[in-house]
C-alpha cells in the first residue's frame, strides 16, 4: 500500500467534526448571529456543556462566582469567549495522537495550536479583521493535517532527516516526498469532508502557501504569520524545526510591521501562560 | 555564559533583540530581550564571582523560516543574534564557540561541573562545544 493510499483511508476513516461544533460554526459564519440560536445548540449537547461549564470555572477565567449554565457563560465569559470553548472542546481530541510523528513531546502540537489561535485572535483584533471567531477557529485547527500525516511520519523519522540534510527542502515538501502529501493540503480535504466555510478551509489549505490567495482571502494570512509566530517562539517546533516558508506578502496583506509583531510575540507568551486549561485539554 | 575556573555561569533564553517598545517588561522580565537579559546575566555571574577575563560565552539558536520575498523586518532570527553579538562586542566579551542560523530548533545543555555546552538540534545533531 503507497504512502498516499493509506493517507487517504486515514482521512477517510478520521471521525467527523462533532455535530454540534459543526451546527455552531454555521451559525456564527454570520456575522450577525443571535446568541439565543448558539445557546440553545449548545445546550442540546450535555456532554459539550457540562466541559464548558466546568472550563468556565477553571483557573481560566477566575469567575466571582461558579456559573451553572450556559446562559450564565455568556453573561460572565461572552459569546465570542463561548464560542472559542466550543471549539477547543471539541477538536482538542483530534490531536491526542500527533506529535510522536513529529518527534514532539505529548500535547506540543496542541499547544502550538492554541498559540497559533490566540495570535490569530490578536492579530485580527489589532488589524481589524472583523470575524475573530473565524480567526481563532482556523488557528486552531490549521494543523488538523498532521492528524493524518503524523499516522505515516512516525515510521519514516529517518527518511525524513535524509530528506532534510542538505537544507534545500522545507518542511511540506519533505512530507510530499516522504508520505506523498503535505499536511495543509491533507487538512484542506479533511475541512471540506467537515464541511466547514470556504473561507476557513482556505485558510487551512493555505497557510504555508498563502500567496495563492492572498487577495481575497485576510484570514490564511493572519493564519500563515500567527503559525510562523508560535513556530519561531519555539512552540510545537520538532523534527520539522523552522523548516516553512515565511511569505512577505503575507505580512504586507495584513499590514503588521516589526515592531506589531515583537509586541505580539509577547502577547501570545502572556496569553499561552493564561490559557494552561485550554493547553491541558485532550 | 560560564566562568569554568570558578563553576559560575548560567543560560540565557530571550526572545526578543530589543526591549526599547516596552520598558515595563524590560524592567520585570530582562530576560524576555537580548540588550537587558544579556546585561542582566553578566552582572549576576560577575556579582557571584565570575572573573570578566575568564568568561566564556557560547551562541546558539537564532533560526529562522525559511523567508520568500522581500522581508521589510528583517527575521526574527538573525535580529537576536546581531543585537547579541553587538551587545558582548561592546563588552569586549568574545564568543567562544557558536551554533546558530540555518532552520532548526536546538536545546542547550550547559555542564556547571566543567563548562562544556552541549547542543541538540531537531535533526537529531549532537554537538559538544
Amino acid at each position: 500500500v503507497s504512502h498516499t493510499d493509506e493517507l487517504t483511508r486515514i482521512i477517510d476513516t478520521m471521525p467527523p467534526l462533532p455535530e454540534v461544533a459543526h451546527r455552531v460554526l454555521q451559525i456564527v459564519n454570520d456575522l450577525d448571529f443571535s446568541a439565543d440560536a448558539l445557546v440553545a445548540v449548545i445546550r442540546t449537547d450535555p456532554t459539550l456543556t457540562e466541559r464548558i461549564i466546568s472550563l468556565c470555572n477553571s483557573n481560566l477565567y477566575g469567575l466571582p462566582r461558579q456559573i451553572t449554565s450556559i446562559s450564565d457563560a455568556v453573561a460572565y465569559i461572552g459569546i465570542r469567549s463561548l464560542v472559542k470553548l466550543v471549539v477547543v472542546t471539541c477538536t482538542a481530541s483530534y490531536f491526542r495522537n500527533v506529535d510522536a510523528g513529529y518527534s514532539l513531546r505529548t500535547g506540543e502540537t496542541w499547544k502550538h495550536s492554541v498559540a497559533c489561535a490566540i495570535g490569530c485572535e490578536l492579530m485580527a483584533e489589532r488589524f481589524g479583521f472583523e470575524d475573530s471567531i473565524a480567526a481563532y477557529t482556523a488557528g486552531i485547527l490549521h494543523n488538523v493535517g498532521k492528524v493524518a500525516l503524523s499516522q505515516v511520519l512516525v515510521n519514516e523519522t529517518h527518511a525524513i532527516r535524509e530528506a532534510l540534510e542538505d537544507g534545500s527542502l522545507d518542511f511540506l515538501e519533505v512530507e510530499r516526498l516522504v508520505a506523498g502529501m503535505d499536511h495543509a493540503k491533507a487538512g484542506g480535504i479533511i475541512t471540506e469532508r467537515w464541511y466547514l466555510p470556504v473561507d476557513l478551509r482556505r485558510s487551512i489549505k493555505n497557510h504555508h502557501d498563502p500567496q495563492q490567495v492572498l487577495d481575497d482571502s485576510e484570514l490564511t494570512a493572519l493564519v500563515h504569520v500567527a503559525d510562523i509566530l508560535a513556530i519561531q517562539l519555539g512552540i510545537g517546533t520538532g523534527i520539522d524545526g523552522l523548516h516553512y516558508p515565511l511569505c512577505s506578502e503575507a505580512l504586507r496583506k495584513i499590514c503588521v510591521t516589526g515592531p506589531d509583531l515583537d509586541k505580539i510575540r509577547l502577547q501570545v507568551v502572556d496569553e499561552l501562560k493564561r490559557s494552561s486549561e485550554l493547553v491541558k485539554l485532550r | 555564559m560560564i566562568d569554568p575556573d570558578a563553576q559560575i555561569g548560567g543560560l540565557l533564553h530571550f526572545l526578543l533583540p530589543d526591549s526599547s517598545f516596552d520598558l515595563e517588561r524590560s524592567g520585570s522580565q530582562p530576560g524576555l530581550f537580548a540588550d537587558t537579559g544579556i546585561e542582566q546575566l553578566l552582572d549576576l555571574v560577575v556579582g557571584r564571582g565570575a572573573s570578566l577575563p575568564r568568561i566564556q560565552t557560547y551562541l546558539v539558536g537564532g533560526a529562522d523560516a525559511i523567508v520568500r520575498g522581500d522581508l521589510d523586518t528583517g527575521t526574527l532570527g538573525a535580529l537576536n543574534l546581531k543585537i547579541a553579538r553587538d551587545i558582548l562586542t561592546n563588552a569586549q566579551i568574545s564568543i567562544t564557540g557558536e551554533r546558530t542560523g540555518e532552520h532548526v530548533s536546538r536545546s542547550v545543555v550547559l555542564d556547571m561541573l566543567n563548562g562544556r555546552v552541549r547542543v541538540v538540534d531537531s535533526r537529531n545533531r549532537e554537538d559538544l562545544l
